[in-house]
């Protein structure tokens, strides 16, 4: 089965050095993608009181059925009556923390549908589908015919809860971010030839989005001196109205859903970046953190581009880049069409050569391909979305300038080396799975993913990797694609036994894998292979002055002869990252002298330096 | 009797001559050698109890890369899985919890001595080694008092930085970082005076720790600019040679064990060559301002 994948992996070894991914891959430039069908369009006038914290609004849905099956009703997500209180399933799963974050029972959310009619006037009835009202349904009076339309009149009322779940006001209300605020429709998707169903479920701890492509005309009302930021574009200025507001008119076509951000102390910084107009909005005293924000999304935009085409398909003008302030953090880290907010790392103080935050922004960034435009089901697969951004913030810390996650004093440490340790403390996790069905949901959708597919990059190549990736954003770009969908690009562009390995026992299953060596430095050395992942790995014998390197495929065992080593050593190039130990990885005979003695000799460096006060008595 | 060290200047201004007083601790090297074997005796004595249980170790090969390539990957998860491979000599928690009291003993012996180092340059005739221990012991006692009264003064300093920094943060940022700025400046402020204070105590013959450190000060105030050369010079050049020492070090392959050696121990003992060239800086400056009631008793 692995004769074709050895192969390649020689000749891999032999041509292409197995060391950091270049980005120089040249290619032409590309169009942008066709724009998807525009399936549920909002137009809303939002009005917000930032005493209460609560949002007024009116909202005009346009839902087109784009399946050939009618639609006898309707179903719209109120994710904010997750937050009503303590009580909810949300809460009871969350425990009610999110991030470290606490939920506070005296400043809740909710979401309340005060009218809802059919554009001729007819009133609809809402029946709630789950205990906490986050999912409601509505019989109407005509089916929604393949290819027809249905128009609707909310009228409805959001409080926002003190920032909690991404979500909120903060800083004693002068500071908000409103995501998931307003009513929103399900995915109607065809089940069978003659059957449909809402994709929607219950709002639940772990569990993201999933919504369909739509134009959105948001009218947010905001008090005068309030600055704000959102998905799509701000048409023209904002104007005054009544009761000493502006009202800020924004535009976002091909989107899966709209989020905002505003507060009166908002600072500004802009950039043009490869024609994509990119606007940080932050709090003065955080200025350091959002020059580091706003050169991570240059670098990273730069880098995605370059990976896995065009920002936003070539069809969004625009990037917003929220960065929390201090008491926000629980706003922070998420991503939305055309907008993410990031700031859950930036602590006071962080120095330069500490650089979570950039992975921090990297990652959101790396959202506005797999979650804004791809738009896969965050609920059925969170990997999809979360591993791909996950992976692309591994591969893009490797890249950006000023070194990975740390690199401090001369010392380094990848960020992959973080999800490499979240996987390997439950590495018996698939990644397939609803997400609430996930028992370690951060191994599942993010870690595991994270280091699987940098496995398959180490395996393969850099260049058939990114092959692979394009090969995906570009086919699936509005696309909503699944498991199978991925599965069939990945077959495409690395091959069935890849991509059947990776599915079979990485996705679906939960093998594992633990190669060692074994047996020095005294007794019969073995070369041995625990759990049944089975990964095609080099192994390098040193007998005295002689260095060989062979290949150990998984079918057999290792059969070299293992009399008069020096030293033995798998995979010492650390291709397959999801060994769950590298340490047993190699052994020597003998304890490495030289090595040992230039260790003590910074151990004394250091000792003098401290007796004698670092120089200072 | 030592004989008073004459009061010398720079022709134009009162920075002390610097070449000079290179040439001085080059010359004087006792007290050189005395504090590079006061620290690196006990250095080498727990660099190696503490690395000896770890031998095993080093038959790991990503341990051994991981120092090499300062790859905090892999040498983290070497140390993960190899924690069972520890040989138990003196157990190694032992060990480390005797090199704070082995710092204690060095920084006491770092007292004792330091009178008769500053003796030394305080004087023009050589002192015997039975003068020095003589002189070590009689200013033994100030300066233990000094050196425990400015970590107090320090440590209080820190802890008052410290609160009221984060608690002006939390209010302003920029706030909190001006006073931290103000608290660190003022805690180095605090060294200097103490060091000058130090210095004045053996060249005017002052035993109360009180009126030493109004000496200190006043030459301080005296001689502002010679202070302010002198430390940044000296402090520069340490720096310089700490980072030479790891520029170098880390070009070097990690098997190469004695040249690293070798380029460390010449930095350290350059390092401490420079820390003595402050001392003797700090005497002079001391002599220049009170050169005409410089003791008898030094």
């Amino acid at each position: 089965m692995w004769k074709t994948i050895l192969s390649l992996m020689a000749a891999l070894l032999a041509a292409v050095p197995m060391s950091s991914p270049s980005t120089d891959v040249s290619r032409p430039a590309r169009a942008a993608q066709v724009p998807p069908e525009e399936v549920a369009s909002y137009v809303i006038e939002a009005d917000y009181d930032s005493v209460r914290h609560q949002i007024t609004a009116s909202q005009t849905v346009v839902y087109r059925n784009v399946t050939n099956v009618p639609i006898p009703d309707l179903v719209f997500h109120l994710y904010l009556n997750a937050f009503s209180s303590a009580e909810t399933l949300w809460m009871r799963e969350a425990g009610p923390e999110h991030r470290g974050y606490g939920f506070d029972p005296n400043a809740p959310g909710w979401i309340r549908i005060d009218e809802i009619r059919l554009a001729d006037g007819t009133p609809l009835v809402l029946t709630p589908l789950d205990d906490d009202e986050t999912l409601v349904r509505s019989e109407l009076p005509h089916t929604v015919a393949p290819g027809g339309s249905v128009v609707l009149q909310v009228l409805f009322t959001a409080q926002l809860p003190y920032v909690f779940a991404r979500t909120g006001w903060a800083d004693g209300g002068d500071f908000v971010m409103a995501g998931q605020w307003f009513p929103k429709l399900g995915v109607w998707e065809e089940v069978a030839s003659d059957a449909g169903a809402w994709n929607a479920y219950p709002f639940r701890a772990n569990h993201e989005f999933y919504a369909d492509f739509g134009s959105y005309e948001v009218v947010l009302t905001l008090p005068v001196s309030w600055r704000v930021g959102a998905t799509g574009t701000l048409q023209g200025e904002p104007v005054e109205v009544a009761g000493g507001k502006l009202a800020h008119r924004f535009r976002a076509d091909h989107v899966i859903d709209f989020a905002w951000s505003a507060s009166p102390h908002f600072a500004t910084l802009e950039r043009i970046v490869d024609g994509v107009r990119v606007e940080l909005l932050y709090y003065p005293g955080r200025r350091a953190m959002a020059r580091r924000v706003m050169r991570a999304t240059e670098e990273g935009l730069a880098l995605f581009e370059e990976w896995y085409g065009p920002y936003g398909g070539g069809l969004y003008p625009e990037l917003t880049v929220i960065l929390v302030p201090e008491d926000a953090g629980g706003a922070g880290g998420m991503e939305y069409p055309t907008l993410y907010t990031v700031g859950v790392l930036a602590m006071p103080g962080l120095p330069a050569c500490v650089r979570f935050l950039e992975a921090e922004t990297v990652h959101e960034l790396a959202h506005q391909w797999f979650q804004s435009m791809i738009a896969t089901n965050e609920v059925e697969y969170p990997w999809l979305d979360e591993g791909f951004a996950e992976y692309s913030t591994v591969r893009a810390m490797r890249e950006l300038d000023g070194g990975d996650a740390v690199a401090c004093a001369g010392w380094s440490m990848s960020y992959l080396f973080n999800d490499r340790w979240a996987y390997r403390m439950n590495p018996n996790t698939p990644m397939s799975g609803n997400a609430w069905e996930l028992t370690h949901f951060g191994v599942a959708a993010y870690a595991k993913p994270a280091v699987a597919l940098t496995t398959v990059e180490q395996m393969v190549g850099d260049e058939a990797m990114l092959v692979f990736l394009r090969a995906y954003t570009e086919r699936y770009a509005f696309k909503h694609p699944n498991e199978a969908d991925v599965h069939a690009v990945m077959t495409e562009s690395l091959g069935q036994e890849i991509a059947d390995w990776f599915f079979d026992e990485l996705v679906y299953g939960a093998t594992t894998l633990d190669a060692r060596v074994v047996g020095l430095p005294a007794g019969d050395v073995k070369v041995e292979r625990l759990g049944a992942l089975c990964i095609p790995v080099s192994v390098e014998l040193t007998r005295r002055d002689q260095t060989e390197t062979s290949f150990w495929s998984c079918e057999h065992p290792f059969n070299e002869s293992l009399a008069s080593l020096v030293a033995a050593e798998i995979d010492p190039d650390a291709t397959a990252l999801l060994d769950l130990n590298l340490a047993n990885n190699g052994q020597r005979r003998t304890v490495d002298e030289p090595a040992w003695l230039r260790t003590i000799t910074g151990v004394l460096q250091l000792l003098q330096l401290l007796f004698r006060g670092g120089g200072l008595w | 009797m030592v004989t008073p060290r004459s009061a010398s200047t720079s022709p134009s201004n009162d920075v002390p001559d610097l070449v000079d007083i290179a040439h001085q601790v080059w010359h004087c090297p006792r007290p050189w050698v005395l504090r590079y074997l006061l620290v690196t005796i006990p250095s080498v004595f727990f660099a190696v109890m503490v690395m000896y249980p770890l031998r095993p170790w080093f038959r790991i090969p990503l341990l051994v890369r991981g120092l090499d390539t300062r790859s905090l990957d892999q040498l983290l998860e070497a140390i993960e899985f190899s924690t069972g491979q520890i040989v138990h000599g003196l157990p190694l928690v032992v060990t480390m919890a005797l090199i704070p009291l082995g710092w204690l003993l060095v920084r006491v012996l770092w007292v004792y001595f330091e009178g008769g180092v500053l003796a030394t340059y305080a004087g023009d005739t050589p002192l015997s080694w039975r003068e020095f221990i003589d002189v070590s012991w009689r200013w033994f006692g100030s300066l233990f008092l000094l050196g425990a009264i400015w970590n107090v003064a320090a440590l209080l300093m820190g802890v008052l930085t410290i609160v009221i920094g984060t608690l002006a943060g939390s209010l302003w940022s920029p706030l909190g970082t001006f006073l931290w700025i103000v608290g660190g400046v003022a805690i180095v402020m605090l060294w200097l005076w103490f060091s000058m204070a130090r210095s004045a105590t053996v060249v005017r013959g002052e035993r109360n720790v009180f009126r030493a450190l109004r000496s200190g000060a006043r030459v301080i105030r005296q001689r502002p600019t010679g202070v302010v050369v002198l430390i940044v010079v000296t402090l520069a050049l340490q720096g310089a040679l700490l980072w030479a020492s790891r520029v170098g070090t880390t070009v070097l392959p990690y098997s190469w064990w004695l040249p690293a050696l070798i380029l460390q121990q010449l930095a350290a003992v350059l390092a401490m060559g420079v820390t003595l060239a402050r001392r003797a800086g700090e005497v002079r400056l001391a002599v220049q301002v009170f050169a005409p009631e410089v003791s008898d008793d030094i």
